[in-house]
């Protein structure tokens, strides 16, 4: 990831008085929360055709989560707007709490 | 008389019986009434005003008048307005759902809200009865009170104690419920009821009040969340005492922000997730389909905790990542403003950069490592500054990562002294052609010392000097065919620990680089040790080893490889990564063993290739051989003719076939298993050993039917006995002949069209949750009607001059399903020893090969028979 967009997902979230290993330590955690949780939500809208090629894509990914991610934001309708709410959420979530 | 149903509950939160009579109480207590977010779960009591009189249905629907629905001012999915006063109307579904009777509150085809009935009587009663829509009572949602805890107990951390925590918990439990509420899509006429939903009409004094009861009690818990946080961190700090170095400090802040996020963020996210899997089983969705969405996650969930760290990171962050679009939307001004990603790309060309670099140039640029790396970013900040779309900005990202990607694997392929040759055999000549030179003993590298003379580099581009003898040439099947193993069954969970499973001792998986390694070398030396791989032949080695070499070198820096995925001397590798997920290695092993068998063309090619190379190595000992020799070396092979076509003995079949027998030559060393599997038709053999035993036992045992089936209605004739050998068929034909072979052949298709369909179904089924039959599948709809030929050229020769268009070969990129499937028709002509071949100027489709020459084995089960014998 670029400096710029560390900086950016740092302050988005809150974490600008930390060192950045702290700061990398907290974005994974934050990164595993809003992939769950934007899943969760893509699932949700999808029908049993879907729910097939999806999971069929998962299967077949291996490591190329680019595979996944293609997925999601081609077949998921408003999948943009999942991510940003999501996003939104979790950036209310961890707003003005550490130290 | 009250119309309505008389009595309605909300559907109790989970551990409702746990609970201490006093929350029981307070929880009845406060549902007297229902709001929107409750719509979905109104039940009906039996109880003895539900036993009225049904005659006064008709009365009831001219009443219109029971206020059953509270729905406040909301919108659907498509924008309209629901308004109170609307009318709406009980429908009856009929369903059942863990023991009720479903039916629902429509308007229109917008269902509002699931109900649930004990007894069909009431529903009777009730359906067809317009209601109105209510204003509701300015009623709190219920609050699921948490079970009694005792938390001033001293082993309770500080900021759990006390009142405060409880009704904090309380609190996230209730906004994760309403989070989820403003969200929810209901299952059938995917409603959006949403409270706060832009389409509510801001003038309304009701919402403006409850908007701002909302962020009021936002507040609220925000507040007391700070609250926590700060007594977690006094918590912290009382325990780490006073007059900390900076070190100390430091580490105590971490400590205090690791806790805040479990305590506050990750909490807060769990009853967030809670709640939307609660609202998914409280749609009217089928609990088939539920289940399968609940797994589904769990397997995505799964799959993404298999993954790197760094992967993992860039998936969520990264560019072009889920969240990339989002952060990425920054754009410079000023950027030239362009339709398309590719336009913008051509609109470079004559720019400096390496985004407007002209095909020709690109393909013939010669990289390092650094120049690649710095090419990239330039092209990635390029691309940020541009004033494209964020979809086409996205677009852009990917082709970059594609590109730069495939270009540092060949430059580490050709560091390597390797080749990457185009198209879907690359993986098996990369690992081919690094074989025979590393793998084969006696290899010479020079330690190269780098400038700064701190680090050796091992040059695997020198050839070997002395002492290389290439491996002999296996023209026939190997004496002992190693045993077909079945793939081992991975368990779901992927965890470091299974790499063990693979390897006694998952130290081996280490590995300090020495003079002379490779990573070829030190991944077949760990292979050794692991059973399955030991009994391999070489070809299937070779397979294998391939396949996780270009794994390797697509994450380099994941096993200890620096980022061009070469070696210095004193590194440590560590392959622990790369056998983790043990199903996937188990299918690289099983793959081997079902593709490459004894006497199949893929061992031939391979071990023709290893000869090919290994005897250039030999004539030429001084020379190198790079990346463009490797090609040439591998590109001379001979022409391939293509056999006459035979004379068509009968009617239903287009191969030459009896007089073709006696030309197959006696095979004593194949395996009794091979024999039955061909025995059993041949058209399915391949698929078995991948889909596990039980698959396999399945398609030999279907197909061993129709074999016998065949065999009763050619009047039991004696499969033993060649039928070549007894007579010829372009002799012997006859009126009565053709006609019994007319007959014959409709049972024939149909033999045929079973084998087919189930050979389909084994390589394009899709879905183990919901599946979907490979014969109904995209995939094989896809592949059906291509040119044979053409995936043949585009598999194994030349990718680009196979003549299959750009949209067709990125499809075939997407799934090795495809090869699967081609290798296994290609792997069939070898059952047939050449029989079955195909004319010049004939281009049929891979469906139609499939056919005939599963028509041939079905037809042909002597020459199995001949081969078993033998």
């Amino acid at each position: 990831m670029s400096d710029e967009i560390n900086k950016k997902i740092a302050k988005d979230f809150g974490l600008d008085n930390m060192d950045s290993r702290e700061q990398e330590e907290m974005v994974e955690k934050i990164g595993n929360l809003l992939f769950e949780s934007v899943v969760e939500r893509a699932i949700d809208v999808m029908d049993e055709e879907m729910i097939a090629e999806f999971e069929n894509t998962v299967s077949e990914a291996g490591s190329d989560y680019q595979k996944v991610i293609g997925f999601l934001k081609s077949k998921v309708p408003g999948f943009n707007q999942i991510v940003s709410e999501e996003l939104s959420r979790l950036k209310r979530a961890t707003a003005g709490i550490f130290a | 008389m009250n119309n309505s149903p008389q009595k309605t509950e909300i559907k109790y939160p989970d551990g409702y019986e746990n609970w201490s009579m006093d929350d029981k109480q307070k929880f009845e207590g406060s549902i007297d009434k229902l709001n929107p977010g409750e719509l979905e779960d109104i039940h009906i009591k039996e109880d003895e005003e539900n036993e009225e009189d049904q005659e006064d249905q008709e009365e009831h629907e001219e009443i219109n008048t029971p206020e059953i629905v509270e729905i406040k001012e909301a919108t659907d999915k498509n924008g309209e307005v629901i308004k109170i006063g609307d009318e709406v109307a009980w429908d009856f579904y009929g369903g059942s759902d863990n023991g009720k009777i479903t039916s629902f509150v429509s308007r229109g085809s917008t269902v509002l809200a699931n109900i649930y009935s004990d007894t069909e009587k009431e529903l009777e009663i009730n359906v067809g009865n317009i209601f109105l829509v209510r204003e509701p009572e300015k009623v709190e949602i219920p609050i699921a009170p948490t079970p009694e805890i005792n938390n001033e107990a001293n082993d309770m951390p500080e900021w759990q104690r006390g009142k405060e925590w409880v009704e904090f918990e309380k609190m996230r439990y209730k906004r994760a419920k309403v989070e989820v509420e403003h969200r929810k899509i209901a299952g059938f006429g995917k409603i959006f009821i949403d409270e706060i939903t832009l389409n509510i009409k801001k003038n309304n004094k009701d919402f403006q009040e409850s908007s701002d009861l909302k962020l009021e009690k936002e507040d609220i818990y925000n507040y007391q969340k700070n609250i926590i946080a700060k007594r977690i961190e006094e918590t912290f700090r009382k325990n780490a005492g006073e007059n900390l170095t900076p070190e100390q400090e430091a580490e105590l802040r971490s400590k205090i922000n690791s806790k805040i996020f479990e305590e506050l963020v990750q909490k807060e996210n769990d009853a967030y997730l809670k709640s939307l899997k609660e609202a998914r089983g409280e749609t009217m969705m089928g609990k088939a389909i539920e289940s399968a969405k609940s797994l589904l996650g769990t397997k995505t969930m799964q799959w993404y905790l298999s993954l790197s760290r760094k992967q993992r990171m860039a998936l969520s962050f990264g560019v072009g990542s889920i969240a990339g679009l989002a952060f990425g939307a920054t754009v410079a001004p000023g950027a030239i403003g362009v339709a398309s990603y590719l336009t913008w790309r051509a609109a470079r060309v004559g720019l400096a950069g390496t985004a407007g670099m002209k095909a020709g140039e690109w393909a013939n640029k010669k990289w390092s490592a650094e120049e690649l790396e710095i090419a990239k970013n330039k092209e990635v900040e390029d691309l940020k500054n541009s004033v494209l779309s964020l979809e086409k900005k996205s677009k852009g990202f990917e082709d970059i990562e594609k590109r730069y990607k495939k270009e540092k694997i060949k430059m580490t392929l050709k560091k390597m002294g390797t080749t990457i040759a185009a198209g879907a055999g690359t993986g098996l000549l990369t690992g081919l052609a690094e074989h025979a030179v590393m793998g084969a003993g006696g290899v010479t590298k020079e330690a190269m010392e780098s400038r700064d003379g701190k680090a050796s580099t091992i040059q695997e581009s020198r050839l070997p000097r002395k002492g290389f003898e290439p491996n002999p040439v296996k023209a026939s099947i190997p004496e002992q065919a190693p045993e077909p193993t079945v793939p081992k069954v991975a368990t779901p969970e992927v965890t470091v620990l299974e790499a063990e499973k693979l390897f006694e001792d998952p130290n081996i998986l280490k590995h300090e680089v020495v003079v002379g390694d490779s990573t070829w070398k030190i991944l077949k030396g760990t292979l050794e040790n692991n059973e399955q791989f030991k009994g391999m032949t070489e070809a299937q080695k070779t397979y294998v080893l391939s396949n996780l070499t270009n794994k390797v070198l697509q994450n380099p820096e994941n096993y200890g490889l620096n980022k061009a995925g070469s070696l210095n001397i004193g590194d440590k590798t560590d392959f622990t990564k790369l056998f983790e997920n043990t199903k996937e290695v188990n299918g690289v092993f099983a793959k081997a063993k079902e593709t490459i068998m004894g006497g199949s063309a893929q061992e031939k090619s391979i071990l023709l290739n290893n000869e090919k190379i290994a005897a250039w190595v030999e004539a030429h000992p001084n020379e190198s051989l790079g990346e463009d020799r490797v090609t040439e070396i591998l590109n001379s092979k001979p022409e391939i003719k293509v056999a006459p076509v035979p004379e068509i003995p009968t009617a239903e079949t287009s191969v030459s076939e009896p007089e073709l027998v006696p030309q197959v030559e006696p095979e004593p060393k194949l395996q009794a298993n091979n024999a039955e599997i061909l025995a059993g038709g041949a058209i399915l053999a391949g698929a078995g050993l991948a889909a596990g035993l039980s698959d396999r036992a399945q398609f030999e045992r279907g197909l061993e039917e129709d074999r016998k089936r065949l065999q009763v209605l050619e009047g039991g004739r004696d499969n033993n006995k060649p039928e070549s050998v007894t007579r010829n068929p372009n002799l012997e034909r006859s009126l009565a002949n053709d006609l019994n072979r007319a007959k014959n052949g409709s049972e024939l298709d149909l033999a045929v069209k079973a084998a087919k369909e189930e050979t389909i179904n084994h390589f394009f089924t899709e879905g183990l949750i919901l599946k979907k039959e490979g014969i109904k599948s995209k995939k094989w709809r896809f592949i059906k009607d291509l040119s044979f030929k053409k995936l043949e050229k585009y598999y194994t020769g030349d990718s680009n001059m196979s003549g299959l268009n750009l949209e067709t070969t990125n499809e075939l990129n997407k799934s090795n399903n495809y090869k699967d499937f081609f290798e296994h028709v290609s792997w069939l002509k070898d059952q047939t020893d050449g029989a079955v071949i195909l004319a010049e100027g004939e281009d049929p489709s891979i469906e139609s090969v499939l056919e005939e020459r599963g028509r041939y084995l079905l037809k042909n089960p002597q020459l199995a028979k001949l081969k078993k014998a033998a």
